[in-house]
């Protein structure tokens, strides 16, 4: 029973036999060591949530590879994150006031934000920029340029640690 | 000479006899060394028995489940696209996947540099450089052509002088799958900026 949790079977097809059905890791207590070579990938709680990390060869220091939630779907507003953890927001923003602060979500401090103003009535040609201000943990303002009134889109870019 | 296949009825009851059993346990034994030599380093490798040398993750069909305190990681096959790796939260928890389509040296041109990348979620990131010229080489290129909403964008402008940051326009999807974001000048007076660029896109 052991060996088939997480394995196929010592009876079933025998081309797979021994290789994996999925890797189902417990929590560690402790980083595990590296040799020279070798890399590790496994489970350690930050916080009480589990999340997977890799350390690279010779005990060099841990990367925390996840991050406890994804928001990825059609919607206009969305984040994921990459190794470290840090997390890559981005979203739509249509016909936002001047000064209207957006709070993004999950909670982490702001580390860099871009706006880009698109599908703007005043194209082409136009000046049609948008900056954020007053950045703080994951809030910002929008403010952008007064020839623009009505019916465009605020596209912001942001990353949070 | 093949190793016969490993019996689980054998030894079946603590009276069976060793002699007629005997063969068949030394077969379990060396199935199960043999089984277990697939991903692992063998039980008789010394210090490192047991540790794994890589994964094969076999195709799922259904998400894997998790206990509190577990992930779990797996493969599954998806659409358009070849295997995949998932990864599950704990308590069977969300699911999400983890890579994304494949990776692959995109064709530049004088026009745009283009590198892409993915992001965990069924995200792509496309990045890289533009250098407008007049339309329609004012048009970002979005391939490999799979992306169905466009999350964000960014540009930086670059070059020898300062310039306004362009502002942008998408172009009408294609069957449902973006192709190219138009940019446009902010002035009126000067040629779009070259400019770094980042566009985060899902192919969901």
């Amino acid at each position: 029973m052991a060996f088939a949790d997480n394995h196929v079977g010592l009876t079933q097809d025998d081309e797979f036999s021994g290789m994996h059905t999925a890797l189902t890791l417990q929590p560690q207590m402790a980083d595990p060591a590296t040799s020279t070579t070798q890399i590790a990938i496994y489970n350690k709680l930050v916080g009480g949530i589990p999340e997977m990390f890799f350390r690279p060869r010779a005990n060099q220091t841990p990367i925390q590879m996840t991050y406890p939630s994804i928001k990825a779907d059609l919607t206009t507003t969305q984040y994921s994150f990459v190794a470290g953890p840090f997390i890559i927001y981005g979203g739509k923003i249509t016909n936002p006031t001047q000064g209207q602060t957006v709070t993004l979500t999950p909670g982490t401090t702001l580390i860099f934000v871009d706006l880009i103003i698109a599908n703007s009535n005043t194209l082409p040609n136009q000046i049609a920029m948008a900056i954020p201000t007053n950045i703080a943990g994951t809030s910002f303002d929008i403010r952008y340029h007064a020839v623009i009134t009505s019916n465009f889109d605020v596209y912001y870019y942001a990353v949070g640690i | 000479m093949t190793t016969p296949p490993y019996n689980p009825n054998v030894p079946e009851f603590p009276s069976d006899d060793l002699a007629t059993t005997q063969e068949q346990l030394l077969n379990n034994f060396r199935q199960i060394y043999d089984k277990f030599l697939v991903n692992h380093t063998s039980l008789d490798s010394g210090s490192d028995a047991g540790i794994h040398t890589i994964v094969q993750l076999v195709e799922q069909e259904e998400p894997f489940q998790t206990d509190p305190s577990e992930i779990s990681i797996y493969s599954k096959d998806v659409t358009s696209q070849a295997d995949q790796i998932f990864l599950r939260y704990q308590g069977n928890g969300q699911e999400f996947q983890y890579t994304n389509y494949q990776l692959y040296a995109l064709t530049s041109n004088q026009f745009q540099t283009k590198f892409f990348s993915f992001l965990p979620g069924k995200i792509l990131i496309y990045f890289g450089s533009i250098f407008p010229k007049a339309p329609p080489a004012n048009v970002l290129d979005l391939s490999p052509y799979i992306s169905k909403n466009i999350i964000s964008i960014s540009l930086c402008p670059i070059g020898p002088t300062p310039g306004y940051k362009p502002n942008v326009k998408l172009l009408a999807p294609k069957a449902g799958v973006y192709q190219g974001i138009q940019l446009f000048s902010n002035t009126g007076v000067q040629q779009v900026p070259a400019c770094y660029y980042v566009i985060i896109a899902n192919v969901v």
